[in-house]
């Protein structure tokens, strides 16, 4: 498959929720229960759910929580655990055991319970749900970082660089962190398609964003008792969770295959 | 039957010629090593004997094993023919065997493939094997509990277990300690004579070779020369008067913790480093050099005992007198390929020590490392591009630029030339003795070179399971070794 396939899938989805922020082909709060279960036509392409909502109008905004809040969770994570990894590895001893023992912990937690008993907290909402998936990013990316940063550590160069004095805070941004970006990108893009799988989840569990708002997750939970009677309303948000999910694991192996073809895994 | 017999053989990738004309027979009972620099054709020819290459490379001649044209063989009769008729031990036993197999097993399934024997007998066969190539543990252990030189055995009895006419050595003593070399050299030879195999072993190892070989033939260019590699005039140092002590170790210890209780890889070194003098430091592996280069650098402390350098303890210095420190010693370290960052490029590479004198103009960075790159003799445009460009050569070059770019006092070796072919060496030895005596630079050497400690050090400091065995002058040690495991590494 052509290494520009998956980017261009994913900028497909992404140009799609941006243009949603501006213009959608039908107001995606307007109800207009007179016109529902619509078939294809010119005015609807995709047809009305169950309320007489535009469907594609409802997907193409849909996609905004989905890929808003993995990308936010996936900051989190990166902006937690990578740094947390780079100091366990450039630190061996109480320092690495104290942050490796605490990912360890973090991630034996049943990651769905933890997420729920979050939002239980903090109550419903795509930022809250962003903050509960980005929660449990942090120990996965600690755990990848800490391991490719040790065996950097252990390379010739890295004592090159102690011998010109350059201390461990330094070494981990100069040497360290650039050759440990192709298992980052990888968990990355792993991450981002949890995130999505993650989101649609809480949604559809009605704990993510919140009506009059379109999410994918929480139109396949509305449409769930209406799949005899039109299978779409279900069955195209599902797709398109899937499709994302496919284009962003694509996209980050095109990425890392781009700026750091030797860490191939 | 000739084992091997390679008639008229031309090989060309592309429009690089490997091998042009070459005629090379390996007689039964034989031992041919064929020796040549890096890109000289040795692992082609090699790779010819096991039909290993691609059809289309070969433009003309014949490779025979044991009267057979193994290019007229269908695929299955060669799959045979490797392994059974030809076999073959690799460089590096650490990735020759598989970690997940015990050893039994790993020789046991050669066996299974090339013959028909009952598991019992398979059984049997694989501790005769293992006896035979001198091994006297259980058939059980994994790789990883072995040395080096014991795993080298097990790759041996796995090429010699189905009675090969044939053996094919790829540089086998390489990664090997020096006692263990001598060990695997001997081995060879006698498995040779006492099995009447033929041994085509490809080296660049010109001493193991004399050693063993009764035959030498040197490739260049993918040309044969059928007689022993000229050695150049070697340029040798010539001594100079001691100066004041610069390096130190007084009564250094240096224990680590471990599972099983507390490992010392130092035990009570002395020794005092003068200036503009020449240290060599020997020893097998695990003697505890590396613990002695990392203790010089500053980057370990001693459990016991003081290292100085310059009269100033690395213990007591932080900030700027540590700094001050660092910039009069710098270090080359053994594998050209893993001491360079692979994403950076030569000139911030060279200029990394720069960050031992803060901040400077990016000008004066870019002088300075023009500087160093041509007191090495490599070209001011390497600068701009990345390590993975370089020969093994070069980029032992740019490591010196980068170890002379700050101006040290001394510059540590840390097995620095052993990774490089005999011409490579030499260079670099020359290069190294004008900078000394340009320079008025001090040089400690980790090495297992015996050649090259006797031609380049003044004194030589041998290491045993962290203890000094032996220190003085290298003509002293050398010619008259008092200590057994010295003599045994010098043998």
């Amino acid at each position: 498959m052509s290494r520009l396939f998956g980017p261009i899938l994913l900028c497909l989805i992404l140009s799609a929720a941006l243009l949603s922020l501006t213009w959608t082909p039908w107001d995606v709060a307007a109800i207009d229960i007179a016109h529902r279960f619509q078939p294809t036509s010119a005015a609807h392409w995709l047809g009305t759910d169950q309320l007489g909502r535009d469907l594609l109008s409802m997907l193409m905004a849909g996609a905004r929580p989905s890929l808003g809040v993995a990308v936010l969770a996936l900051a989190i994570g990166v902006g937690g655990g990578v740094p947390l990894g780079l100091l366990a590895a450039a630190r061996p001893g109480w320092l690495d055991e104290l942050i490796t023992r605490g990912a360890d912990i973090l991630l034996a937690f049943p990651a769905i319970l933890l997420a729920l008993l979050v939002i239980a907290i903090l109550g419903p909402g795509a930022s809250h749900a962003a903050l509960a998936i980005g929660l449990f990013n942090i120990p996965v990316f600690t755990r990848v970082t800490r391991a490719s940063a040790r065996r950097i550590w252990t390379r010739d160069f890295i004592l090159a660089a102690r011998v010109a004095g350059k201390g461990r805070a330094l070494i981990s941004l100069e040497h360290v962190l650039p050759n440990i970006a192709g298992p980052l990108i990888i968990q990355a893009s792993l991450q981002l398609s949890l995130g999505v799988l993650a989101e649609a989840g809480l949604s559809f569990l009605g704990l993510g964003a919140q009506p009059p708002a379109a999410s994918w997750g929480r139109m396949v939970a509305d449409a769930q008792t209406l799949i005899g009677v039109a299978p779409s309303l279900v069955l195209l948000p599902g797709l398109f969770i899937v499709v994302t999910v496919f284009a962003i694991n694509l996209a980050g192996e095109s990425l890392r295959d781009r700026i750091a073809p030797e860490t191939g895994l | 039957m000739t084992p091997l017999q390679i008639e008229h053989l031309s090989v060309r990738y592309g429009d690089t010629v490997a091998l042009d004309d070459v005629c090379l027979t390996v007689a039964a009972g034989e031992i041919v090593a064929l020796v040549g620099p890096s890109g000289s054709g040795k692992s082609t020819l090699a790779g010819a004997a096991m039909d290993l290459l691609p059809v289309e490379a070969i433009e003309q001649g014949v490779v025979r094993i044991e009267g057979t044209d193994i290019r007229t063989l269908p695929e299955k009769q060669l799959d045979a023919l490797r392994g059974g008729r030809v076999g073959i031990v690799f460089q590096e036993p650490a990735t020759a065997l598989n970690p997940a197999l015990t050893i039994g097993r790993q020789v046991g399934e050669v066996l299974e493939i090339h013959g028909n024997l009952s598991r019992a007998e398979i059984r049997a066969e694989v501790d005769r094997l293992l006896a035979e190539v001198g091994l006297t543990l259980s058939a059980r252990r994994f790789p990883h509990t072995l040395s080096g030189g014991q795993r080298q055995r097990v790759a041996i009895a796995m090429a010699i277990a189905a009675r090969p006419p044939l053996l094919l050595a790829d540089e086998p003593t390489a990664s090997l300690d020096p006692v263990a070399q001598a060990e695997t050299a001997a081995l060879l030879q006698s498995l040779v004579r006492g099995r009447n195999m033929g041994l085509l072993l490809v080296t660049h190892d010109v001493a193991l070779a004399r050693r063993i070989a009764d035959r030498i033939v040197a490739l260049d260019q993918g040309r044969l020369s059928e007689r022993a590699p000229i050695q150049g005039p070697s340029p040798k140092r010539t001594p100079q008067k001691a100066g004041e002590p610069l390096l130190v170790l007084d009564r250094v210890t240096r224990v680590y913790p471990a599972k099983r209780g507390p490992v010392a890889a130092l035990t009570d070194i002395s020794l005092s480093l003068a200036r503009g003098e020449t240290l060599a430091v020997i020893g097998a592996s695990g003697s505890g050099k590396s613990t002695l280069v990392r203790l010089a650098l500053g980057l370990d402390r001693p459990d016991g005992g003081r290292v100085t350098f310059a009269g100033r303890d690395w213990a007591g210095a932080r900030g700027a007198s540590l700094r001050a420190m660092r910039r009069q010693v710098q270090a080359v370290f053994q594998d050209p390929s893993a001491s360079f960052d692979p994403r950076q490029t030569i000139e911030r590479i060279v200029a990394e020590p720069l960050h031992l004198l803060g901040p400077l103009p990016a000008v004066e960075r870019k002088a300075k490392v023009a500087g160093a790159l041509a007191q090495v003799g490599m070209p001011a445009d390497a600068a701009a591009r990345l390590p993975q460009a370089f020969s093994g050569g070069q980029r032992q070059r740019i490591a010196i630029a980068r170890a002379l770019i700050l101006r040290p006092e001394l510059i540590l070796f840390d097995e620095a030339l052993s990774a490089l072919d005999p011409a490579l060496r030499e260079e670099i030895i020359a290069l190294l003795l004008r900078l000394q005596a340009d320079l008025g630079l001090t040089y400690l050497f980790v090495a297992h070179d015996m050649d090259l400690v006797r031609r380049l050090a003044d004194r030589v400091l041998v290491l045993r399971e962290g203890r000094a065995v032996a220190c003085g002058p290298v003509a002293d040690l050398f010619d008259r070794p008092v200590d057994p495991y010295l003599a045994a590494m010098l043998a």
